[in-house]
């Protein structure tokens, strides 16, 4: 009983205080992914490997527009991602990492869209793939 | 001398307005609810990671009943409804029969990427999700489960007393960040070369 009483007391109070939100999390922490439009080529990589559908780029530009001119644009909705980070992986240029961002929670659902803008590749070889699995748009 | 309809300003719908008193009803709840939530969770044809995390949330690590949020077992003593899970086709009947029970005013919590979007079984055939598609959704909390703490910050988020850090996609920067750097040039994560984080190349 004493034995007890002394290891409750070593172990002193554990519960997190409400400042560990703003805190940094542990190592290995899958967070939502964040896009750098800078880097990214457009190459649609990241909405091939997204196994929900969160991540969606529009039609790539006609072929008369000149390479590196084109742009295309790019939405990811964190309603959707499971922080698998298979677009990451996937990522050739590393436009797309994962943070350790996960206090996500809105009250809009809109707020969880990322949209952003992107290069589109020329030549548009992504473009003659399937729709992706979760074509049925929320919003 | 007559009023004219410049004076009264911009012409106003029904919309408008039955918007606005709901969002006044909301903030109302929020008051009401500040310090003392008791949430309802139901379970709408989840896997059970999100139930772990709810379950985790009573522990003494994370001890939620220190913020007078508690859990009970039934939604006619609760004042919120925690859905988890794709709504199910055999789910939808109970799920909404648990919203009718609860008194008024009310808020529905969606938690975890099933109800917010159906995420890895959004394209299934026995799923009549998303959440708000059925019910009006208060709180959205992602996660594929939510951690603890991602719960908690959805859950004061919903009462009014934590902020909101994603904003159209895009994350803002927390009070104590915005207090270090008040110029916010480098508070925020996106675009990625901000301070205190990990670059990936």
């Amino acid at each position: 009983m004493w034995r007890i009483i002394t290891w409750a007391w070593r172990t002193g109070v554990i519960t997190a205080a409400p400042r560990a939100l703003e805190g940094p999390a542990p190592a290995g922490t899958k967070g939502r992914p964040a896009l750098d439009p800078e880097r990214c080529i457009g190459d649609g990589a990241c909405e091939r490997a997204c196994p929900t559908g969160a991540i969606a780029l529009g039609p790539v530009a006609p072929p008369e527009h000149a390479a590196g001119l084109a742009r295309r644009p790019f939405r990811l909705d964190y309603g959707a991602c499971i922080f698998c980070g298979r677009c990451a992986e996937a990522c050739g240029p590393a436009a797309l990492r994962m943070t350790e961002d996960y206090a996500l929670s809105t009250r809009r659902r809109e707020d969880l869209v990322l949209r952003a803008t992107v290069p589109a590749v020329a030549g548009g070889g992504a473009d003659a793939r399937p729709a992706p699995r979760a074509a049925e748009e929320t919003k | 001398m007559s009023i004219q309809r410049s004076d009264v300003g911009p012409m106003e719908t029904a919309g408008d307005e039955i918007e606005r008193t709901g969002e006044a009803l909301r903030a109302a709840a929020r008051r009401l609810f500040r310090r003392s939530l008791h949430i309802r969770q139901v379970d709408a044809g989840s896997c059970n990671a999100c139930e772990f995390e709810v379950n985790t949330l009573t522990g003494p690590l994370y001890d939620v009943q220190r913020f007078g949020i508690d859990i009970v077992a039934s939604p006619r003593h609760a004042d919120m409804l925690l859905v988890t899970g794709p709504i199910t086709r055999h789910l939808r009947g109970a799920l909404l029969d648990a919203y009718a029970v609860m008194p008024e005013p009310r808020l529905v919590a969606a938690m975890g990427v099933c109800p917010i979007h159906g995420g890895v079984f959004a394209t299934s055939y026995a799923v009549e999700g998303p959440l708000d598609r059925l019910l009006p959704v208060d709180v959205y909390i992602p996660g594929c489960p939510p951690r603890p703490q991602a719960i908690l910050h959805g859950l004061l988020l919903a009462l009014g007393r934590a902020e909101a850090r994603l904003v159209d996609g895009v994350w803002q920067p927390s009070r104590s960040e915005r207090a270090a750097d008040p110029a916010g040039t480098g508070g925020a994560t996106f675009p990625p070369q901000a301070v205190g984080r990990r670059d990936v190349s």
